[in-house]
């Protein structure tokens, strides 16, 4: 099952801009993607359709910077900005709940104000003034951080781009905690219950056969 | 579910912790003489044996032909369990890691014995061999 994830990429390195560049980006899947560029920062809005969040960000990273020679992602947003929808799904309310917070027609009122984008549909908040008015105004301590997949997407990215810069040392290290990272992953997911009952299934039905 | 049950929760005391791995190290020996038993590197313990006797869902299966098709089915996750055991770093294995390596491996054995992961450890000798 596939559901439209919304996210931006900002990227670096060559001009994205181009014609040459929007064609080739066209060309690479990424006809889901709008470009810009804000205070001198290039911007890819992707509107993708995934299996999952991280699905949707590394496919459309590999796709922009295969299209395009020379660009790098450097991060995915938002991390900072929120809409209605992701409050809610941080928050775990309804949007139609976070909708009256932000109205005031349900709540103490104050919610705070948008930060940007004045068209009601895609109104952005700054998550840590959202944050901080759910603790402060409804008592309900709500995370700081971003979702884990937006977190992982950006670690990834972040490390990637870290170990061009690191000397020989400091790569066989990385490459280490990599190596035991892998395994603690591969292991976190085969003991999952969902896994395990798929296996548990074929053990089962085999046996029947 | 997505991930092992309990898998962000932290150990309560030093003692709990030390049972998890000790509980973890039991079951992995278990589970490495049915894959030794599999593999034909070892002969099929008394335990194992016995088990494989027992019908299963109603109905006999050769013992070998179950412990053939069990190695099969769930040969992944016996050697990444058998990674995890023969870490030298096993001591450093972090608290989500060793609840999922313990719950795996749990899951394993409740699958082989055909009873609940929570039954296990009962079911089982004080001692493999």
């Amino acid at each position: 099952m596939t559901e439209t994830y919304e996210f931006t990429l900002l990227v670096a390195g060559a001009d994205v801009q181009t014609d040459e560049a929007l064609n080739a980006l066209a060309e690479a899947s990424c006809d889901d993607a709008t470009v810009g560029s804000s205070g001198g920062v290039q911007h890819l809005d992707f509107d993708r359709e995934a299996s999952s969040y991280l699905a949707a960000v590394l496919s459309a990273v590999d796709d922009v910077e295969t299209a395009v020679p020379g660009v790098r992602v450097v991060r995915v947003l938002p991390d900072e900005y929120v809409t209605l929808a992701e409050i809610a799904q941080r928050t775990a309310r309804t949007r139609e709940s976070v909708r009256l917070l932000s109205i005031g027609e349900r709540g103490p009122g104050e919610f705070p104000p948008p930060a940007a984008r004045g068209a009601e549909r895609n109104k952005l908040w700054r998550w840590a003034e959202v944050a901080s008015w759910f603790a402060s105004a409804l008592g309900e301590p709500v995370h700081l951080a971003p979702p884990p997949a937006q977190r992982a997407a950006n670690a990834i990215l972040d490390l990637r781009a870290s170990t061009a810069e690191l000397g020989r040392a400091e790569l066989s290290q990385v490459r280490q905690e990599l190596g035991s990272l892998g395994r603690r992953v591969r292991l976190i997911e085969m003991a999952s219950p969902a896994s395990l009952d798929a296996k548990d299934a074929r053990w089962s039905h085999a046996d029947s056969a | 579910m997505l991930t092992p049950p309990e898998l962000n929760q932290q150990f309560s005391s030093p003692a709990e912790r030390a049972a998890a791995q000790a509980e973890l190290q039991r079951l992995g020996e278990f589970l490495r003489e049915v894959v030794a038993a599999a593999s034909g590197t070892a002969p099929v313990p008394g335990w194992l044996a016995a088990e494989l006797q027992r019908p299963l869902h109603g109905h006999s299966e050769p013992p070998g032909e179950r412990l053939a098709r069990y190695h099969t089915v769930f040969g992944d996750e016996l050697h990444a369990l058998d990674d995890v055991l023969s870490s030298e770093t096993e001591n450093r294995l972090d608290d989500d890691s060793l609840r999922a390596a313990r719950y795996l491996a749990r899951r394993l054995l409740a699958t082989l014995l055909d009873c609940p992961p929570s039954e296990v450890s009962h079911r089982l000798p004080a001692r493999p061999g």
